[in-house]
């Protein structure tokens, strides 16, 4: 595959970089990565894949556009409240860059249809906002054996690692099972400043271009904390794979998918 | 030390020294130091004596600054200068040991003593002022350039900087390790970014040939994966 002249030009800041390259740019354009959530993590995160030129971007979501949403979720304008979106997200991409073709799925993930979405994609990009979705898709990636980037964020707080399933620490190898009901609170009632979807999603996108390319040492075994109020990072060694991990260890107790039970989320406005 | 000037960079030399009889002409020299100790003089300079006499010579200080600057710019370092003896042997005079600070430079001089015969040797002075010690270095001139075959040639004349060596490094990716590249380029920005950013990548600048024209021709073996 040869670039065009209007591709050179494009993505001529990467081709330049000893560490992408022409060869690197090939591979981001041959590249299929799934965001799943397009909300404060996934927002900046596919604007970034897509002008980054990742050739072939999944995104999974089952809302529709907020107004709440919009103080964060960059990929979505006024305009489209009120419209699903996986829609107004995927409007976005292909309009900063038609090279990047967008699939998209109205839906939630579940037991039923993670297998399913992740199957075709290179790397997975858990941009969810609830303890059920982030241990299904760390379970289903461990046994689909996908790269994955996972983050969360909360009030001033985001945190993220990349799960490589078998050489390094799964998500259940940290944190064994969900939080009871109600014991975490989700953004919605906690709140969370719109900036740090920006720093943690552009994160979760620099390790999935990171991976395409082969580049650099990514966020395995560690896990990366940023406190906007301190303006602190700290990266944090994480323990090796558990032996007795539920779901990557060789011998895992968890062989079958399985849906948690939505933390109650009782948000009343004014409250 | 072996010094290496092109037959055509003699030939200039001879013809400004000749133009400029019964003065005293002079000049730089730029090239490189190749690692098998091989200097190799790949630009004359000719520049003007402002001393106008036939006795000793002055570079126009102006003329030399922006000669320097003209080398950083093609990736030459300064080899030293030149100047013809328009009535005397080619080998330094008192004052030509004198004016000698340089010790890492290589002092040219053409002498147009006899009539058709042009006699161009170089020196190596050292040494405190009192006590030069004048070395006479060997000299070759070479008929013409040393021929480089390019496996795959470029024109990036039509585009500006970076795509200029954006296509550049394109190109060097689709080639094999030790195939070599010709691209041709225009002056200025293009010729001062693209030779300096295909080192930084690791590569190898063969030559940088001044076409004359504004545009330049650039030689870049590929070094590594």
């Amino acid at each position: 595959m040869a670039f065009t002249n209007e591709q050179l030009e494009r993505y001529s800041r990467h081709i330049i970089l000893k560490e992408i390259g022409a060869k690197g740019q090939k591979k981001l354009l041959n590249a299929r990565v799934l965001i799943i959530g397009a909300g404060g993590l996934g927002a900046p995160a596919a604007l970034y894949l897509a002008a980054a030129g990742v050739g072939t971007i999944g995104i999974v979501d089952a809302d529709v556009v907020d107004l709440s949403n919009l103080q964060r979720q960059v990929i979505h304008t006024t305009n489209d409240i009120g419209k699903k979106k996986v829609e107004s997200a995927a409007e976005t991409m292909r309009a900063i860059n038609p090279d990047v073709t967008v699939n998209t799925y109205h839906q939630f993930v579940s037991s039923e249809n993670i297998l399913d979405l992740i199957r075709d994609y290179d790397f997975i990009l858990d941009g969810t906002d609830n303890f059920p979705a982030k241990f299904l898709i760390n379970d289903a990636c461990v046994m689909a054996k996908k790269p994955l980037s996972h983050a969360g964020i909360i009030r001033f707080k985001g945190q993220l690692t990349t799960i490589l399933p078998g050489e390094g620490p799964c998500y259940r190898c940290i944190f064994k099972d969900p939080p009871p009901k109600d014991a975490v609170p989700t953004c919605k009632q906690a709140g969370v400043i719109g900036a740090m979807g920006g720093v943690i999603g552009s994160l979760q996108a620099m390790e999935a271009v990171k991976y395409i390319t082969g580049t650099g040492e990514l966020l395995v075994g560690y896990l990366l904390t940023y406190d906007a109020l301190k303006m602190e990072f700290h990266k944090i060694k994480l323990p090796k794979r558990i032996k007795g991990c539920a779901v990557c260890s060789d011998t895992p107790t968890i062989t079958k998918l399985m849906d948690y039970e939505q933390a109650a989320c009782e948000w009343k406005p004014g409250a | 030390m072996k010094i290496i000037i092109r037959q055509s960079d003699f030939n200039r030399i001879y013809e400004h020294a000749l133009s400029e009889r019964p003065n005293e002409a002079c000049g730089l020299i730029a090239g490189v130091d190749t690692e098998d100790g091989v200097r190799e003089i790949r630009k004359v300079y000719l520049l003007t004596n402002v001393d106008h006499t036939n006795e000793h010579f002055s570079i126009d200080p102006k003329e030399q600054l922006a000669a320097v600057k003209d080398m950083r710019a093609s990736g030459l370092s300064p080899l030293g200068n030149w100047h013809s003896h328009p009535e005397t042997p080619s080998r330094p005079s008192e004052e030509d040991k004198r004016l000698a600070h340089d010790p890492r430079a290589s002092y040219l001089i053409l002498s147009l003593a006899e009539e058709g015969n042009p006699v161009l040797n170089a020196f190596h002075i050292e040494g405190r002022l009192e006590e030069r010690m004048v070395r006479k270095e060997e000299l070759v001139v070479v008929m013409e350039d040393r021929q480089i075959r390019a496996d795959e040639k470029l024109d990036v004349t039509d585009v500006v900087c970076p795509i200029t060596f954006v296509k550049t490094k394109v190109a060097l990716e689709e080639l094999e390790e030790g195939e070599v590249l010709q691209v041709h380029l225009n002056d200025g920005e293009p010729v001062q970014n693209v030779p300096r950013s295909v080192k930084e990548e690791g590569h190898e600048v063969l030559r940088l040939d001044d076409n004359g024209d504004g545009t330049f021709e650039l030689f870049i073996r590929k070094v590594g994966e």
